[in-house]
């Protein structure tokens, strides 16, 4: 048998070899698994035999980390720093710090660490305190459970699923950014499902469209000599006026291609609105949740597209996109519909009202109000 | 006393008339009086079974349709002019009239009859026919809108008739639903199976087809066809030439028909038959406008008016009635029952002047209007129309050879490109079935009412709460149930900030939670909860919101009628007394009238609601009595 330092060196360089290979893995994430024949491989040792001192003697440093994947044995790097550490925990703490270690990336709940720990509430906290302050691991908030206090290991980047999607910043909810985008989205579909009139009263100054009643007022020279002026055969007429009504301009059915989710993703990253770190973390799939609020919000509409393969976007007439740096939550006017503009469709005490009661149409202050308007 | 009456039968039901004289004690003489007109105006209905006891009943529908008399006159305005709104404004205000009657009020006969109740007296039916050309002076202001010859008056009620507007009255509209019913399932049982059994499905299905059937044979002897001009019109002018006739027809679907002469010597309506309003084919053409409106929203005006024309070319196709049979068949019959219409009627029905360019990208480059040349497509529109006026002749001669087809085919093109366009938007305005008459175009009008239906209250929502409520109905709408979270998630929003919008939401009764317990506990804590948006609902809710909506505001109409009390009284004996108002009081008159017309035509919007949430899907049968 070889001596302990020929075995700490030997495990040493295996060691380097195997973070190397952990490192270089495209992912970033640190915690390549391997398994035996790798190991035999990294280490350029021939047989199980003289590799299991090395993996025993890293083990045993912290430096290794055993796990069970696939009914195999295999190992995984730790840094060297925690592994320092781990080696002067006492073996709750260590408990502990292996729990938090399988979450992984997705971190753990407290009360889930006690319940698999089997451990006193107070003992619980206290280690997390300890290896807190040792920096070992860090307390991190989800998006999914902002309440519950979850902890990971201090050197690994919290999952998507843990921080949110784009829209958030350190697990909250960036609300700033969400409606920029979606104004953005909004601004450039619109530009592009369109055809935007910017021609204004180039039919000239008279309407085109006349009705029956304004014939005589409005009409064009050469209808005069049609002597319909009165003339009440009912036709389905309107009055458009070219100057306010056709800012916008719908594209024939079936000959344009409206932007689809990829196209405003592709807009989106390629420009510069954003910054560069965000427009690589937005995916497609976000663009189309934003998409989906935006049809929710009666902003946009979806519209089959010349190919036919994916679902294109407009805006919804009248539409338009804010610009940027103005309020956000401008005054809309809704028409409302036959019961809100009566004072009972908004009355906060509708369903109290009654003949002879406290409240009762006869004395009401909102019809007074309404009606003296 | 009538109002009584009427009270007393909407409170009890069905009663006879010495109950009613138990519950009233209105002295007999009065209360049949009273009964005669309540029937009269079509607010009662009555039955008499085989006891020969006569049993009266509230007509809920025709009686709440007295709210929409307004909306429809001024529809039938719109459509067919003013005289015909003086026709639909006598109808409403008697209930039904006689032809002849009709045309008596409106002073077009010679021999006027004495009497005090027009509809109750025998007109000679020739009164109407020798009255040809005898113009009242004081219709001629504007001639064109206004009847002035019996010829007009009877092609105006022509047109109502063929459009549905009017009805032919009989007998059994008097019935209650459940009488006629039990009515046409006995002649059925009788006449089909003399066993008397319809038990077991077999039997069961069968009954009910030949019940079915049997209701549509009765339905359509009531309607009105060209029959009833041919048999009784035209028989009694033998100088006619019956070449006439073909022109009825003609002018709704081909363009090439001279119509503009047609109601001068166009066959007349017998005198003695008897007319209603048809207030459920009113239904369809508010509908019609409704949808429109909607159209308009999202691809403007032009195309919304193209929708408008293409809706009223199928209105034509449908006979609404009120207490239709509703056929339980699958919705994929339901699809192909639907009536279509082409491209070439919507062009008929749209106006001409409607430049169509407008609104598409690009049309008024590549098929420039015919702006300069009068002979344009224009003119090919002005000939075919069912019009009342007898209009421009010259005209209508400049719209052979070759630039009228080009005009008209440019037309035709345009308006199919509006078709297209709306055919393309999501919420389905139409679909094209077929290629013939430039194309073919359905309606699914279940599913188009649906969506009119969701905007309501999506307005509603959007009027009382803000942008964000309603957004979260409509994900809610399209996602079925969510936790908070889900929703959270999926609008992007923070879930402390969705939860207090639901809560309100739930609060107004227009989204609904529902408890899932996490474990046996069942503590609020532990408790999940999945928001719902339940639109049918919702839909109900707001019509009864509506209706005391309507009840109140005619409540308050009352009051303030109570306040301005002395103003009133004097204002209308000033005629007779030839008193002077003065200032104060005449500010008071003005005051009341602005008053009751705000009030007034607040019922009317609120009944437009109604008209959505219950009517349009013609499916509701609250009113049935």
């Amino acid at each position: 048998m070889a001596n302990s330092d020929e075995i700490a060196n030997e495990a040493d360089a295996l060691y380097d070899q195997v973070a190397k290979s952990s490192l270089d893995e495209a992912t970033g994430v640190r915690s390549k698994v391997f398994f035996q024949d790798e190991l035999l491989k990294l280490a350029d040792v021939d047989s199980a035999k003289t590799l299991m001192p090395l993996i025993q003697y890293l083990t045993n440093n912290g430096l290794f980390r055993t796990l069970r994947q696939a009914g195999k044995l295999g190992w995984s790097a730790r840094p060297r720093e925690a592994a320092r550490q781990i080696v002067t925990l006492d073996r709750e703490d260590k408990q502990i710090y292996e729990i938090i270690e399988e979450a992984h990336t997705n971190g753990i709940w407290s009360r889930e660490l006690r319940r698999k720990t089997n451990m006193a509430t107070n003992a619980v906290t206290k280690a997390l305190n300890q290896m807190e302050k040792r920096n070992l691991i860090k307390g991190i908030k989800s998006v999914k459970n902002p309440a519950q206090r979850t902890y990971m290991l201090y050197h690994l980047v919290p999952s998507e699923d843990v921080t949110g999607n784009s829209f958030f910043d350190s697990g909250d909810l960036d609300e700033s950014f969400r409606d920029e985008l979606m104004n953005l989205i909004v601004f450039w579909v619109r530009t592009q499902s369109w055809s935007e009139n910017k021609k204004k009263g180039k039919k000239g100054p008279v309407s085109p469209v006349l009705t029956a009643d304004d014939a005589s007022s409005r009409k064009r020279k050469r209808t005069e000599d049609i002597e319909d002026a009165g003339r009440h055969v009912y036709r389905r007429s309107a009055k458009p006026d070219p100057e306010t009504d056709f800012p916008q301009l719908v594209y024939r059915a079936g000959t344009h291609n409206y932007p689809t989710a990829e196209d405003i993703h592709k807009f989106l990253t390629e420009s510069n609105a954003i910054k560069p770190t965000k427009a690589a973390s937005l995916t497609v799939a976000e663009i189309q949740g934003c998409i989906d609020v935006l049809c929710w919000g009666e902003k946009l509409e979806r519209v089959p597209n010349k190919d036919g393969i994916a679902w294109g976007y407009r805006t919804v007439r009248g539409v338009s996109f804010r610009p940027p740096g103005t309020a956000m939550d401008e005054y809309e006017d809704h028409p409302g519909t036959g019961l809100t503009q009566a004072p009972c469709g908004r009355c906060p005490v509708f369903d109290l009202c009654h003949e002879d009661g406290p409240v009762n149409p006869q004395e009401c202050v909102y019809f007074d109000q309404w009606l003296r308007a | 006393m009538a109002q009584q009456i009427f009270t007393t039968l909407a409170e009890n039901g069905r009663l006879a008339r010495f109950q009613i004289q138990q519950l009233t004690h209105i002295p007999t003489r009065s209360l049949r009086h009273a009964l005669a007109v309540l029937v009269q105006l079509h607010l009662v209905l009555h039955y008499t079974g085989e006891e020969d006891i006569t049993f009266y009943s509230v007509d809920w529908r025709n009686s709440y349709y007295l709210t929409r008399s307004n909306r429809v006159i001024s529809l039938v305005d719109n459509r067919y002019g003013e005289g015909a709104g003086k026709i639909m404004a006598n109808l409403l205000q008697l209930g039904h009239a006689r032809v002849g009657d009709l045309a008596q009020a409106f002073d077009l006969t010679t021999k006027p009859n004495s009497g005090d109740d027009p509809c109750r007296e025998h007109v000679n039916a020739e009164n109407g026919a020798r009255v040809n050309g005898t113009d009242t002076n004081h219709m001629r202001k504007t001639p064109n809108t206004k009847i002035s010859t019996i010829g007009q008056f009877h092609g105006t009620l022509r047109k109502m008739l063929k459009a549905g507007f009017l009805a032919k009255v009989n007998k059994r509209i008097y019935t209650p639903a459940a009488d006629l019913d039990a009515e046409i399932e006995e002649a059925v049982i009788s006449d089909r199976f003399p066993d008397r059994k319809i038990t077991g499905p077999k039997k069961q299905a069968e009954f009910k087809s030949a019940v079915n059937i049997l209701k549509r044979k009765w339905r359509d002897n009531d309607e009105f066809t060209d029959r009833d001009l041919e048999s009784k019109g035209t028989i009694r002018r033998p100088g006619e030439p019956p070449g006439k006739r073909a022109k009825v027809n003609g002018g709704l679907t081909n363009g090439a028909g001279h119509d503009g002469h047609i109601e001068e010597n166009g066959p007349k309506l017998p005198n003695d038959m008897v007319l209603k309003v048809n207030y459920a084919q009113c239904v369809l053409a508010f509908r019609t406008d409704r949808l429109e409106q909607l159209a308009e929203s999202y691809l403007g005006p032009v195309t919304g008016a193209v929708y408008g024309a293409l809706l009223q070319a199928l209105e034509g196709k449908v006979r609404a009635r009120d207490g239709d049979i509703q056929d339980d068949e699958g919705s994929d019959d339901e699809e192909d029952d639907l009536p279509v219409a082409s491209t070439l009627e919507v062009a008929d029905l749209l106006d001409p002047n409607i430049d169509l360019t407008l609104g598409i990208q690009g049309m008024s480059e590549t098929q420039p209007l015919t702006n300069g040349d009068t002979k344009g497509k224009k003119k090919a529109k002005v000939t075919e129309d069912e019009s009342i006026k007898i209009e421009d002749d010259e005209d209508e001669h400049h719209t052979n050879g070759y630039t009228s087809y080009e005009g008209r085919n440019k037309r035709l093109n345009l308006v199919e490109e509006h078709l297209k366009i709306l055919e393309e938007h999501s919420k389905g305005f139409c679909k094209r079935v077929g290629g013939a008459g430039r194309g073919e175009w359905r309606v699914h009008f279940s599913a188009l009412t649906d969506t009119l239906v969701q905007t309501t209250i999506d307005e509603t929502i959007l009027a009382r709460f803000g942008k964000i409520h309603a957004l979260l109905v409509r994900m809610l709408r399209e996602k079925g149930r969510l936790a908070e979270k889900e929703i959270g998630a999926l609008t992007l929003m923070r879930a402390k900030d969705v939860r207090s919008v639901l809560t309100e939401l739930q609060y107004a009764g227009i989204i609904e939670a529902q408890e899932v317990p996490k474990d046996t506990s069942r503590q609020p804590t532990r408790t999940l909860y999945l928001y719902f948006h339940d639109q049918k609902r919702v839909q109900s809710l707001l019509l009864q919101q509506s209706y005391q909506g309507m009840s109140r505001t005619l409540q308050r109409l009352k009051q303030e009628r109570e306040n301005y009390k002395n103003a009133i009284e004097k204002a209308e004996m000033m005629d007779v007394m030839n008193e002077e108002l003065n200032q104060n009081e005449r500010e008071a008159v003005m005051q009341w009238r602005e008053v009751e017309e705000k009030l007034v035509i607040q019922v009317q919007r609120m009944d437009d609601q109604v008209a959505l949430l219950r009517d349009f899907s013609g499916k509701d049968n609250s009113l049935v009595s």
